[in-house]
C-alpha cells in the first residue's frame, strides 16, 4: 500500500496508456473486446484514483503524493509530479469523466472502434499527465501531446465538417501552446541568472524563488511572459476573443469528444492561469488584472447572448460554455480566497454538468441526426427519464441552489464583489468609471442570461406538443445510458448539498496563493500610474482600501 | 628525405581514405559487365559506410573526446584539415544520412530501371566531399571539397537519364550551383585580400580585427557577405533557395532526400564553423544579416509549402524552412555575448541536423515506398488511406510528420526547443516568436499528409510492401524519432561535448 501510494500519480496516469498499447495488438474485428476493454481500464483507472481524495493531507498544504526521477538532466528536465488540492480535484474530475465518455461511446462508434478507444485511452494519459506535472517540460509534453488524439478524435468520428474543425482546434492550440513554450524558455533562462545555480524545470522553484522576486528587469520581463502564457491558456479556456474554435470542435467532435473537451480540455486553460501565471508572475497578473476581468466578463455576457440565438442545440451548449468559463475566470482573477476558490469549483461544476449536457445532445443526435432545436418539442411526454435527467441538469447548469452549479457561481460572486475598486478602466472623453463593483454586477447579468436560453431550450425541446412524428418514435434511454448520466446527478447533488469536502480540500492551495499574491502588493501594482496602464485607457491603479 | 605527410597526418584522415578508396572499387566493378557482381553494390556501398564510421569512431573511442581538443592531436596539414569533437559529430551525421540514402535506394532504382554501381560510388564521393568540409580549416579546402560534394550531386540529381524533369533539375541545380561556387569563391578572395590569409584561425584570432581597422574594411565585408551568400546557396535559404523545389522534385527521390539532409548538414556545418571561428567579432554585423535569411526563409517556406501538391516539393520548401530555424542557431552564436549563450545555439545546430537527417530520410522513404509502375506516389493524394494500406509504415509518416512539426514525445520537438531557446537565450526574442509561429503554421501541411493516410479513403485498395531495405531505413528512422523524443540525454550530452571545440575564445 505505501509503494502503491508513493506511484499513485504515475500508476493512473500511464494505466490507459499501458491498456491502449495492449490493445494495439487485439485483431480489429474484435469490436467487444476493444468496447469492453478500454471501460474496464477507464473504470480500473478511476477506482485506482479514488484513493488521492482520501489520502490527500487537505490540512498539510503544498504538493503531495511527489515522485521526481532524472529525466534530461543536461537541460535540467525531471519527471517530476504530485498534486494539491487544485489538481486533485482536476484528476479526479478527469478520471470520472473519462469513464462516462467510454461509456457513453458503446452504441455511438461502429466505424473503426479499435482507433477509437485506443485514442481515448491514450487522450486520457495526456490529460492526467498535465494536471500532476510539476515540472515545466513534463507539462509542456502532456500539454501538447494530447492535442494530437484529439484532433483524430475530432477528424475520424466527427460530423460533416469535421476536418475544418479538427484543423482549427489543432493550429488554433499549437500556436497558444509554442508562444506558452517562449514564456517557458524566458524563465528557464532567467531562473539560473537569479539564483546562480543550475538551471531547472521545476515548477515549484519557479514559484519559490521568481515569485517573491521585485527587481526591475523580472517585473519588466513578467509582463511578457504572462502575455505569453496569456495567449496560450486564453486560447484553451476560451476567452473572448480566442473562442471561435470552440463551437467548430464542439459542434463537430463525436459525444465523448465534446464531453471531453468541455469537461477537461477547457479547464486546462484555467489551470494553467491558477498554477502558473497567478504564483510565478502575481505583478504582471495585477497589471493585466482589469483587462482579465472584463475579457472574462465580456466573455460571461458574449457566451450567454449568443447561445441564446442558436438554432442549434450542441452549438447552444458549446457558446455556454464560453459564457461559464468566464465565470471561472473572473473567479480566478478577483485574486481573493473565495473568488479562486469558487472558480476552481466553477471549473468541476462545468466539467459535470456541460459534460452531461453534450452527453443528453448526443443521446438525442443518436436518436434522429438531428439537433436543430426546431425539430423536437414535446419530448418529455415521450422520454420521461431523459426529461428529468435533462431538467435536473439544466439546474445545475443554471445555478439552483441544491445542485453545485449554485455554490461555484455564488462562491465566485462573493470573490468578486470583493475585488478592490480600484481595478477597473476609466473610459476616456466620458470619464466614466469601470471597475469594482461593476464585474460582479455583469456577471449576475450573465447568470440571469444563463436561466433565459436555458430555460427557453428546455421549454422549446420538452415542453409543448409533440407535433412532429418523427418524435413520437423516439426511444426512452435504456440503462447503459441512464449509467452514464445517474453518477453526474449524484456528484452533482453531492456538490450542491454538502460542498464542505471539496472546499476543505481547496482550502490551503489557495489561501497560500493569494498569500503569494499579496505578499508583492508593496510592488508594481501599488506603485502603478495611470501612464503605466496599457495605451488607450487609463487605470485608476488600485484605490486604497 | 623531409617526408611530405607524417604518419599522424595521414591517420587523421584515415576514414576519408577508406571512404575514397570505397567509392574507386564501387567505380571498377561498375565497369564489370557482370550482373552478378552488381548485385552486392549496394552491400558494399553500407559496407564502405559501415566501416568509415568505424575508422572514425576510433579517434573518440582511443582518444576521447576532450583529447581532440588538444591542437597537436587534431590539426593537420598546415592548420587545413580539423579533427575534432565538432567535425566527428558532423561526419557521423553524413555517414548515417548516407546509409539510410542506400538503404532506401535499391527498389527506386530497380522501379526507375537506372541501376547502376556508379550511382553508389558518386554518393560516397559525395560524403568524402562532405567530410572533408566538416573538417576543413582553411578557405582553400572548404571551396575544394565543397566542390567535391557538388560535382557528385549534380551528376546523381541528373541520374534518371530518361527522364526529362531529372534532366531539368540537374542542369538548374548545376547552373545556379556554379554561381553560387562563383560568390563563395570571390567572397574568399576578397577575405584572402583582406586578411592576407585563408586560415579559419588566424582570421578569427587577429586578421579579422586587424583588416575590419584599416581603408580595406568595406571590401573585407563585402567579402563576408558573398561567403555568406554562397553558402546561404547551399542550404537553400531565401533568397537563394530558387533551385531547391525543382532540384528536389525532379531529383531521383533518394537523392532528394540525401540532398536535403547530408548536402545542407555539411553546409551548415562549415556555416558554423566560419561565423563561430573567423567571422565571431564581427556577430553584431553578420547577425542581422543572417536574421533576414532566416526570417525569410521560414515564413516564405513555409507559406510555399502549404501551395504544394507535391509530396517532393513540399517537403524541398519544408526544408528551405527548416533551413531558416536551423540559422536561429548561428544567430545566437552572433548575438550572444557569452559562452554559454552561444555554445547552446551551436548545439542546437548540431542536435537538430542529426535528428533532421532521420526524420526527413523517414519522410522521403515514405514517398519512396509509394514508387510503384505507373504511380509516382509524390502527389499528396497517393497517401489517400495508407493506414489502411500499410498501417506500420502509415504510422512511421505520422511519426515523422510530428516530428517536423515539431510536437513534444518527437525528436522535432528537442531540436526546435534547442533553436528557439538560443534565441530567447541569446536575447533575440522576436525571432523566437516569428519562429514558433511558423512552427505552428507548418502544422498545417504536415497535418494534410495525415489527413490523407487517416481520414481519406484510399483510391487504390491494394496494400504497399516496402522492399527489405526501405523497411529497415523506415524502422531505424522511426525508433530513432521517438527514441530520442522521449530520452534525449545521450545525444544532447553528445552534442555537448562536440561543440567546445567552436567556443575557443570570448569575443
Amino acid at each position: 500500500m505505501e509503494w502503491y501510494q508513493s506511484h499513485i500519480l504515475t500508476i493512473v496516469t500511464f494505466l490507459p496508456l499501458l491498456g491502449a498499447l495492449g490493445l494495439l495488438f487485439v485483431n480489429k474485428d474484435n469490436t467487444r473486446v476493444f468496447i469492453q476493454g478500454a471501460t474496464a481500464i477507464a473504470f480500473v483507472d478511476f477506482l485506482l484514483s479514488l484513493p488521492l481524495f482520501f489520502w490527500y493531507d487537505a490540512g498539510r498544504g503544498g504538493f503531495q503524493f511527489t515522485e521526481r526521477l532524472s529525466w534530461i538532466p543536461a537541460i535540467g528536465v525531471d519527471y517530476y509530479v504530485g498534486i494539491d488540492g487544485i489538481s486533485l480535484l482536476l484528476m479526479l474530475l478527469t478520471t470520472f469523466l473519462g469513464v462516462i465518455a467510454i461509456l457513453s461511446s458503446w452504441a455511438a462508434i461502429k466505424d473503426r472502434v479499435k482507433e477509437y478507444y485506443i485514442i481515448m485511452l491514450a487522450l486520457q494519459t495526456g490529460m492526467l499527465g498535465v494536471f500532476i506535472a510539476l515540472d515545466f517540460f513534463l507539462f509542456y509534453v502532456f500539454w501538447e501531446v494530447m492535442l494530437v488524439p484529439m484532433y483524430f478524435l475530432i477528424g475520424i468520428w466527427g460530423g460533416p465538417r469535421k476536418l475544418y474543425a479538427a484543423i482549427k482546434f489543432f493550429l488554433y492550440t499549437l500556436l497558444g501552446s509554442v508562444l506558452m513554450l517562449l514564456g517557458i524558455l524566458a524563465l528557464y533562462f532567467y531562473y539560473p541568472r537569479v539564483t546562480g545555480g543550475a538551471a531547472t524545470f521545476d515548477i515549484t522553484e519557479f514559484i519559490r524563488v521568481l515569485g517573491p522576486l521585485r527587481n526591475p528587469e523580472w517585473l519588466e520581463m513578467q509582463k511578457w511572459v504572462f502575455l505569453a502564457f496569456f495567449v496560450g491558456f486564453a486560447i484553451k479556456v476560451p476567452m473572448f476573443p480566442f473562442h471561435t474554435w470552440l463551437p467548430d470542435a464542439h459542434v463537430e467532435a463525436p459525444t465523448a469528444g465534446s464531453v471531453i473537451l468541455a469537461g477537461v480540455l477547457l479547464k486546462m486553460g484555467t489551470y494553467g492561469f491558477v498554477r502558473f501565471s497567478l504564483p510565478m508572475l502575481p505583478e504582471a497578473t495585477k497589471y493585466y488584472l482589469p483587462w482579465m476581468l472584463a475579457l472574462a466578463v465580456i466573455g460571461i455576457v458574449y457566451g450567454a447572448l449568443v447561445a441564446m440565438v442558436q438554432k442549434d442545440w450542441k452549438k447552444l451548449v458549446a457558446y455556454s460554455s464560453v459564457s461559464h468559463l468566464g465565470f471561472c475566470m473572473l473567479g480566478i482573477f478577483a485574486l481573493n480566497e473565495a473568488g479562486i476558490r469558487g472558480g476552481v469549483l466553477q471549473m468541476i461544476n462545468h466539467g459535470l454538468s456541460t459534460g452531461a449536457l453534450f452527453l443528453l445532445v448526443g443521446l438525442i443526435y443518436e436518436r434522429r441526426h438531428t439537433r436543430m432545436i426546431a425539430e423536437f418539442g414535446g419530448l418529455s411526454k415521450q422520454m420521461p427519464v431523459y426529461a428529468t435527467l435533462f431538467m435536473i441538469i439544466t439546474m445545475s447548469s443554471i445555478g439552483l441552489p441544491t445542485l453545485n452549479g449554485f455554490i461555484g457561481e455564488f462562491t465566485i460572486l462573493v470573490g468578486a464583489f470583493t475585488i478592490p475598486s480600484g481595478y477597473g478602466f476609466t473610459i476616456p472623453g466620458v470619464n466614466w468609471f469601470i471597475g469594482g463593483k461593476f464585474w460582479a454586477v455583469a456577471a449576475v447579468l450573465g447568470i440571469v442570461l444563463g436561466a433565459a436560453y436555458m430555460l427557453w431550450l428546455y421549454q422549446r425541446t420538452m415542453f409543448g406538443k409533440l407535433d412532429n412524428p418523427e418524435n413520437a418514435k423516439l426511444q426512452d434511454l435504456n440503462g447503459r445510458e441512464i449509467l452514464t448520466l445517474v453518477p453526474i446527478v449524484a456528484v452533482c447533488f453531492w456538490i450542491g448539498l454538502y460542498p464542505k469536502p471539496l472546499f476543505d480540500i481547496l482550502q490551503r492551495p489557495v489561501a497560500e496563493l493569494v498569500q503569494r499574491l499579496e505578499a508583492g502588493d508593496s510592488g508594481m501594482a501599488g506603485d502603478a500610474t495611470p501612464s503605466a496602464a496599457p495605451a488607450g485607457m487609463a487605470s485608476g491603479g488600485p484605490a486604497p482600501q | 628525405m623531409i617526408p611530405i605527410f607524417d604518419a599522424n597526418e595521414i591517420r587523421l584522415i584515415s576514414p576519408e581514405i577508406v571512404l575514397t578508396a570505397s567509392a574507386f572499387l564501387l567505380l571498377w566493378l561498375a565497369t564489370l559487365k557482370d550482373a552478378a557482381v552488381r548485385r552486392f553494390v549496394p552491400g558494399l556501398a553500407l559496407l564502405a559506410c559501415a566501416a568509415t564510421l568505424g575508422a572514425l569512431l576510433a579517434f573518440p573511442a582511443h582518444l576521447g573526446l576532450a583529447a581532440l581538443r588538444a591542437p597537436s592531436l587534431t590539426i593537420g596539414f598546415n592548420g587545413m584539415f580539423i579533427l575534432d569533437a565538432w567535425s566527428i559529430f558532423a561526419k557521423v551525421i553524413f555517414l548515417l544520412g548516407a546509409m539510410l540514402t542506400i538503404l532506401i535506394s535499391r527498389r527506386y532504382l530497380e522501379e526507375e530501371r537506372a541501376q547502376g554501381a556508379e550511382y553508389y560510388a558518386l554518393i560516397l564521393f559525395a560524403v568524402v566531399g562532405m567530410m572533408f568540409l566538416a573538417s576543413a580549416g582553411d578557405f582553400v579546402a572548404i571551396f575544394v571539397a565543397l566542390e567535391t560534394m557538388a560535382l557528385s550531386f549534380y551528376i546523381l540529381v541528373g541520374f534518371l537519364k530518361t527522364n526529362r524533369k531529372s534532366n531539368e533539375a540537374a542542369l538548374k541545380y548545376f547552373l545556379l550551383g556554379s554561381f553560387s561556387t562563383g560568390l563563395l569563391l570571390y567572397g574568399i578572395s576578397l577575405v584572402y585580400g583582406t586578411t592576407g590569409t585563408t586560415n579559419l584561425g588566424l582570421i578569427g584570432m587577429t586578421r579579422a580585427q586587424q583588416a575590419m581597422n584599416v581603408a580595406g574594411a568595406p571590401f573585407f565585408f563585402l567579402g563576408v557577405i558573398l561567403v555568406t551568400v554562397g553558402l546561404a546557396f547551399k542550404i537553400a535559404a531565401v533568397p537563394f533557395h530558387m533551385w531547391a523545389p525543382d532540384a528536389y522534385e525532379g531529383a531521383p527521390t533518394p537523392i532528394t532526400a540525401f540532398l536535403s539532409t547530408g548536402s545542407k548538414a555539411a553546409a551548415f556545418v562549415v556555416l558554423a564553423r566560419i561565423f563561430a571561428i573567423s567571422f565571431l567579432k564581427l556577430g553584431d554585423h553578420w547577425a542581422p544579416l543572417l536574421s533576414i535569411l532566416a526570417v525569410a526563409s521560414m515564413t516564405l517556406g513555409n507559406v510555399a509549402a502549404i501551395l504544394q501538391d507535391n509530396v517532393k516539393r513540399m517537403l524541398a520548401y519544408s526544408s528551405i524552412s527548416h533551413a531558416g530555424y536551423l540559422l536561429m542557431g548561428v544567430i545566437a552564436v552572433g548575438v550572444g555575448t557569452t559562452v554559454e549563450e552561444r555554445e547552446f545555439g551551436l548545439q542546437g545546430v548540431l542536435l537538430y541536423l542529426l535528428i533532421y537527417t532521420f526524420v526527413n530520410i523517414g519522410a522521403f522513404a515514405l514517398v519512396i515506398m509509394l514508387r510503384r509502375d505507373q504511380v509516382v506516389g509524390d502527389r499528396v493524394v497517393d497517401f489517400a488511406g495508407l493506414s489502411r494500406r500499410a498501417p506500420l509504415p502509415a504510422f512511421a509518416m505520422l511519426v515523422f510528420m510530428l516530428s517536423l512539426a515539431g510536437i513534444p514525445s518527437t525528436a522535432g520537438f528537442v531540436g526546435k526547443w534547442f533553436l528557439f531557446g538560443a534565441v530567447v537565450k541569446a536575447h533575440a526574442p522576436w525571432l523566437a516568436v516569428v519562429a514558433v509561429v511558423n512552427s505552428a503554421i507548418s502544422l498545417y501541411y504536415y497535418i494534410r499528409i495525415v489527413v490523407m493516410m487517416y481520414i481519406r479513403d484510399p483510391e487504390d485498395e491494394r496494400r504497399v510492401v516496402p522492399s527489405r531495405g526501405q523497411t529497415v531505413a523506415i524502422a531505424a528512422c522511426v525508433v530513432f524519432t521517438i527514441a530520442v523524443g522521449l530520452y534525449p540525454q545521450p545525444v544532447i550530452a553528445l552534442a555537448k561535448e562536440s561543440i567546445l571545440s567552436l567556443t575557443p575564445w570570448s569575443p
